[in-house]
């Protein structure tokens, strides 16, 4: 059943519990940031691109389907994450007549909490102790487990507020189990147990040098910051974050690896990005999107006679790989799309993405084109 | 109000002034919420608001002692778990402060908000054939 995204629309309720509903997700990463805060105001000429999984969810239960999200920006996934909630159904807010400063996104079929809010230390017990947010003693893993597992149990829970603006630890809110359960943080892969409780798993790793660009995007007109503070800022947390986060790219299901394009040589300002899909393969529920011919390598420019592309055009691949040890699909794009329109071209020849109709895709993104900032993220359920 | 965190205290003679009426409504903007008070303060006419603006101003301030601190603390010992919580909580706040700046910036149509939490009010309805 089309989604009720741009379509005459069924309710969300029967989306996600019958059997053999698939969900198709494609994100469009663009030159924008995956991080809340460099979203609307950075890359405004930016366009989108676009990168598409599938998945399949068979279940014909009620049990919450819980997803982890892992990068590096203190819950500024957020934007990221409000657009895909609302693609799952809904407009995601936060939570209404709650805490002000709660970090919680609900929409009508999904919940999105951010594991900031499992911190044990508060900003002012972090800098005496002298750890950073990205240290695990600075995080309540027990009190994570606990509550996730009772969300997939279909019970609700008292958790706890982290406050972002005072940086003290508020009282908790009630959240009761949504059909979509979502951890976004920097630690939701990190505890085995809490690993073993996520139905699917995406990391979202940003290369240095693009975060370097977008930092500096981000803090550069901020009273107080330089480009040595923004530097030594980065540098300092590196070494916590190599060594907690970093390490959790092996188990995740999807990496989104966002890179400097190679269209463009010598490019710093991180306007055209190249985002690298890579999927797990034989994960339950989950088949990846092929381009083609499934298992085959290619490479290819939709550019020419067919489809016109400003500079510096668009470029694909895909291909099997490992990493990790394990037995990957990388689908790659490198440029940005001149027209939104154009998308359903590519659509029309990326295959396994389960559309219901040639252009549903398309017709999504179109519509959620007006979503702030450039980048957008859709979903298409089937 | 999901967006505001502060409260600043204006003074009272400066909002209960006629002429600063339509200053008043100006200045409400995303969202500000006007709450009479009578607190033990002597004039009844002071009115706590909640203003938008005031969080950006405190955050600010926040982020300029914080980067001074690191650059302090890593001065004396640089590579240290100090030098390093001090820059995460400089990151963390200038995450915020641009998380901010963004919510602020999605436009907020009055009329939208209103229909957010009273879909079923006659000015919200949608005629769709």
């Amino acid at each position: 059943m089309a989604s009720k995204l741009g379509v005459a629309t069924p309710s969300s309720s029967a989306m996600i519990s019958t059997k053999s509903n698939s969900i198709s997700f494609s994100s469009q990463l663009g030159g924008q940031s995956l991080n809340a805060t460099t979203a609307a105001a950075r890359f405004p000429h930016s366009r989108p691109r676009c990168h598409v999984f599938l998945i399949t969810n068979v279940a014909a239960e009620q049990r919450p389907i819980i997803i982890g999200l892992a990068a590096d920006s203190g819950c500024g996934k957020s934007t990221f994450m409000r657009r895909l909630t609302s693609v799952f159904g809904g407009a995601a807010s936060p939570p209404k007549g709650g805490n002000p400063d709660s970090n919680t996104l609900i929409s009508d079929t999904t919940t999105v909490i951010c594991l900031d809010d499992y911190h044990s230390l508060d900003r002012t017990g972090r800098k005496e102790k002298g750890v950073t947010a990205l240290d695990p003693k600075a995080n309540n893993f027990d009190l994570m487990y606990e509550q996730v597992k009772a969300i997939k149990d279909g019970k609700p829970i008292e958790k706890p507020i982290y406050n972002h603006v005072s940086g003290l630890l508020d009282p908790p809110e009630t959240i009761v189990p949504p059909k979509i359960f979502v951890i976004e943080g920097l630690h939701p892969m990190f505890d085995a147990r809490v690993r073993e409780l996520l139905d699917f798993s995406i990391y979202l790793d940003i290369s240095d040098e693009v975060k370097f660009a977008w930092k500096i995007q981000r803090d550069m007109a901020e009273r107080g910051h330089s480009l040595e503070s923004i530097k030594a800022s980065i540098s300092a947390r590196k070494p916590d974050f190599d060594a907690f986060i970093d390490p959790q790219k092996q188990y995740a299901d999807v990496v989104i690896q966002v890179l400097p394009t190679q269209l463009i040589p010598d490019d710093n300002e991180g306007k055209v990005l190249r985002v690298r899909m890579i999927m797990k393969e034989g994960v339950p529920h989950f088949k990846p999107v092929h381009l083609f011919d499934e298992g085959s390598t290619v490479s290819w420019v939709p550019c020419g006679r067919k489809l016109t592309c400003s500079y510096p055009g668009i470029k694909f691949f895909y291909g099997p790989d490992t990493y990790y040890d394990n037995e990957v699909t990388v689908l790659e794009m490198d440029g940005q799309f001149d027209k939104l329109e154009e998308l359903i071209y590519v659509e029309s020849h990326l295959s396994n993405i389960s559309s219901k109709f040639y252009g549903e895709i398309t017709q999504q993104m179109l519509k959620h084109a007006d979503y702030p900032g450039p980048c957008t993220a859709f979903l298409s359920i089937i | 109000m999901a967006s505001l965190a502060s409260v600043s205290f204006q003074t009272a003679s400066f909002l209960a002034s006629p002429a600063s009426a339509s200053l008043r409504r100006s200045n409400s903007g995303s969202g500000a919420l006007q709450v009479s008070s009578v607190g033990p303060r002597p004039c009844p006419s002071l009115r706590l608001r909640f203003v938008a603006m005031a969080t950006p101003t405190d955050m600010n301030d926040k982020l300029s002692q914080s980067i001074k601190e690191a650059e302090e603390v890593c001065v004396a010992d640089n590579g240290s778990g100090e030098c390093a919580a001090a820059w995460d909580e400089v990151e963390e706040i200038s995450a915020e402060i641009a998380h901010k700046r963004v919510k602020q910036s999605e436009t907020k149509d009055p009329l939208e908000e209103f229909c957010k939490d009273a879909p079923e009010a006659d000015e919200c309805r949608v005629y769709e054939d």
